[in-house]
């Protein structure tokens, strides 16, 4: 089925368009391209399609929300209590040329100063031909039935989207994104329902045993109490695992932002350490500059006057050989005898012999007791300049090499700082940090949840376990209570039954998976430009999707934005093969995240598909650039170039027709 | 017997150029006050052999803040100027060393201004090496 038609009454901007999807005569293309700026309605269109089969606008923007459905010229033009309609009709057409016409209309009385015309009731309509041809006219279930059959509600969202879903749909949380599709298009909410009734029986059959033996309705009951936690366990799980993916999402998108940009975290880290170890050395390279300089000062002196120390040594050495250090006898003491000619040692009188001897003994002496004391005192500090002179060049040559050694230290700290500060120039280090700081939030929650998943999966396993015996007390009390015997055997039969249909849902399931990858594969390999970079992609039994490089890795993370927008693009159009409807698929935004030599691929992309399927995409100006607009305005049918009135209250359409 | 005396004194015209060595990096912070700029005023003009009488005598040092290793050196150069038996005269001995000074502080202030600002204590170091060789070479003392 294709969409032929679409006519717009009064719905937000529109006052009264009509839209004609005619494919084209030349190629058979079935593709059909809205430009407009924000706030032109492009994506009131895509909102005007799931008001008209649905009765919902599931992707009103902001400023839509702020406004009435109802036309603003229109209601300008209305008159205080008069009672507008607003139409969309959706005109399509069957693979058998049948004309199926969707209509719903809403009734709106408006009132001078409110804002919000008050709704008067909603019709739903569908005109379809009967089996002899004849138009008749359906309403309610039987005109829902015929939405079904075009687009069956359940899965309207992968018919009818915002581009971003194609962006994010292989990011955020993917394994259930892809079992929602699954499922969704397996169709089977009829065995779900089944499902439920059998256990909802089961569950009155048990109660009912329950009356006949007190231990029996304490084991239902206690087995009811289990399984009630054993939903709560999954339910739980199912959160997490949501959540998970959440945090694994943000993770990977934070890492894309900040791949191929230094770790400025760490880096500042190193940089901050750095700096302080280069303080500390050069710290500690001047005191030790300052202890030789130091040095210098106090060997300076002494190996300057060295000579001098050198040569008194000597002298003093000679004096000593001479007996004149120490002096022999007291100079003074010896004078003061010649003077008195007594002798102060015995008391006795000098004769001339004596004081003759006395006076030669005074002229000998040369030193005083002062002098010689003074020559003996200073032998000590020339002994210790001598052995301290020994170690000069050592001390030098060792507090030389400490300062050198601190000084490769700083230069080897000055070049990586220089190294840090290169990297980190031309960088927002601020916002990068912020990134790294978000990253490793999320990285926290991320294993505080995997430790949670852990324990709830432990929880469900014991859960389970216990519900099997609970079970299995059940039975056997069962079996012991003769009164028992027929609803036993009916809730064997449910028991049976309710296996039966679990075991179908998960092989419809399995099945639908299995097409779905082989139908994503194709697709994807079809549309690929460049084929030899992957080699595979792969849905798994926990719905996690592969996609194997040449090399044989997975590179799902590590895609471009636009080969994930492929990716996406062939999942979804293999669900729609699968789903077997084959209905036309409406993109708001579809390039609106890639860059322009992508969006050109795409372009190519989309005209391909557009042969075999009705395609309408809607553009802001911007997103279509000359490289999507140059393959796609050859392929198009039409182009609706979307503009707001001066007085921004009704939208103006240009078509460009094309072929 | 002459008194001791109380205190070394320098030529005033050389305090400005103590002050100003005090400001070399290598003089800096290093618990080098009065008494040892003198000492190594006095080491340097023995060095270079050049000793100037006093023109007009300014009081630097108390002599009491001299230690043994201080009066090692300045009794070493009367020593070596034949001053040996003379030592106990202390003012003849503090007057030689002072000339030294007083010859030593002008020469070692041109040195200083002579080289780089800080590259002082590079020179200085080079200077006593040749001069720790020189002294090696020549053995004039066995102890070495």
């Amino acid at each position: 089925m294709r969409i032929e038609k679409i006519v717009l009454k009064n719905y937000r901007q529109f006052r009264d368009n009509v839209f004609l999807f005619e494919t084209k005569k030349v190629n058979g293309s079935d593709l059909h391209v809205f430009v407009g700026e924000n706030g032109t309605g492009k994506t009131n269109i895509l909102n005007a399609i799931n008001w008209c089969l649905y009765g919902e606008e599931a992707h009103l923007s902001k400023d839509s929300q702020q406004l009435p459905m109802l036309n603003l010229k229109c209601l300008q033009e209305s008159k205080d209590g008069e009672d507008k309609e607003i139409l969309v009709n959706i005109w399509t057409e069957t693979e058998n040329n049948r004309y199926i016409l969707f209509m719903r209309k809403g009734t709106f009385r408006v009132y001078k100063g409110n804002k919000d015309p008050a709704s008067q009731g909603m019709n739903f309509e569908v005109k379809a031909p009967d089996e002899d041809g004849n138009t008749k006219i359906l309403k309610d279930e039987e005109a829902e039935s015929y939405v079904e059959r075009f687009v069956p509600r359940r899965i309207k969202e992968f018919f009818f989207f915002d581009g971003e879903r194609l962006d994010n749909y292989f990011r955020e949380a993917s394994a259930q994104n892809i079992r929602h599709a699954v499922f969704q298009i397996s169709g089977i909410d009829l065995l779900e329902t089944v499902a439920d009734k059998l256990d909802k029986l089961t569950k009155d059959i048990t109660k009912e045993a329950g009356k006949l033996n007190p231990k029996i309705e304490e084991t239902n009951k206690q087995k009811e109490k289990k399984e009630a936690e054993l939903k709560d366990v999954e339910k739980q799980l199912k959160d997490i695992n949501v959540e998970i993916a959440i945090a694994r999402e943000n993770i990977r998108k934070l890492e894309e932002n900040l791949r191929g940009i230094p770790d400025v975290k760490t880096l500042e880290k190193e940089r901050e350490e750095l700096t302080i170890k280069l303080k500390e050395k050069e710290q500690l390279k001047n005191r030790k500059i300052n202890e030789k300089q130091k040095l210098l000062f106090d060997y300076g002196k002494i190996i300057m006057v060295y000579p001098a120390i050198m040569k008194s040594i000597q002298n003093l050495r000679k004096k000593r050989q001479n007996g004149e250090i120490p002096p022999p006898i007291d100079k003074g003491l010896l004078e003061s005898i010649i003077q008195s000619r007594i002798c102060s040692i015995c008391g006795r009188d000098l004769d001339d012999n004596a004081q003759k001897h006395a006076k030669d003994l005074f002229e000998n002496i040369k030193l005083t007791p002062e002098a010689a004391q003074q020559l003996q005192d200073m032998e000590g500090s020339l002994t210790v300049f001598q052995e301290k002179i020994k170690d000069f060049k050592k001390e030098i040559a060792k507090i030389t090499e400490d300062i050198t050694d601190y000084g490769k230290d700083i230069a080897q700290i000055e070049l990586r700082l220089n190294q840090i500060n290169k990297e980190l120039s031309g960088y927002n280090v601020e916002e990068i940090g912020e990134w790294h700081k978000e990253r490793e939030g999320w990285e926290k929650i991320l294993y505080a949840k995997l430790a949670k998943l852990g324990i709830l999966l432990s929880s469900k396993k014991e859960l389970e376990k216990i519900i099997e015996d609970l079970k299995a007390v059940l039975e056997e009390e069962l079996k012991k209570e003769k009164k028992a015997t027929k609803l036993k055997k009916q809730m064997d039969f449910l028991n049976k039954g309710l296996s039966i249909v679990e075991k179908t849902k998960n092989i419809i399931m399995e099945e639908t998976r299995e097409k779905i990858e082989t139908e994503t594969k194709k697709m994807f390999f079809e549309l690929l430009w460049k084929k030899e970079t992957f080699q595979d992609v792969k849905i798994y039994n926990d719905y996690n999707i592969c996609l194997v490089h040449a090399m044989g890795y997975d590179c799902l993370g590590s895609m471009s934005a636009g080969e994930r927008e492929l990716l996406a693009l062939s999942f979804t159009l293999a669900l729609h093969k699968v789903s077997g409807f084959n209905s036309p698929i409406l993109i708001d935004t579809p390039v609106a995240r890639i860059s322009d030599k992508h969006r050109e691929t795409l372009g190519d992309v989309f005209s391909k598909v557009s042969i075999d399927k009705q395609i309408i995409l809607l553009f802001t100006g911007t997103e279509y650039s000359e490289h999507i607009s140059k393959k796609l305005d050859p392929k198009a049918c039409n182009r609706y170039n979307l503009k707001l009135s001066s007085d921004e209250r009704e939208v103006k359409v240009e078509v460009v027709r094309y072929g | 017997m002459a008194e001791f005396p109380d205190r070394i004194y320098i030529d005033k015209d050389d305090k400005e150029l103590y002050e100003k060595i005090k400001e070399e990096e290598m003089f800096q912070d290093k618990d080098i006050d009065n008494k040892d700029l003198f000492i190594i005023a006095m080491a340097y003009g023995f060095k270079h052999e050049v000793k100037r009488k006093l023109d007009k005598k300014e009081g630097y040092v108390r002599t009491e803040y001299l230690n043994r290793e201080d009066w090692g050196l300045i009794n070493s150069v009367a020593v070596n100027d034949g001053l040996i038996d003379n030592l106990n005269d202390r003012e003849t001995v503090l007057k030689l060393a002072e000339e030294y000074a007083h010859g030593g502080i002008k020469l070692l202030c041109d040195y200083i201004d002579s080289v780089q600002y800080g590259s002082f204590d590079r020179q200085f170091e080079k200077e006593l090496l040749d001069l720790f060789d020189e002294l090696q070479y020549h053995k004039e003392t066995p102890e070495i």
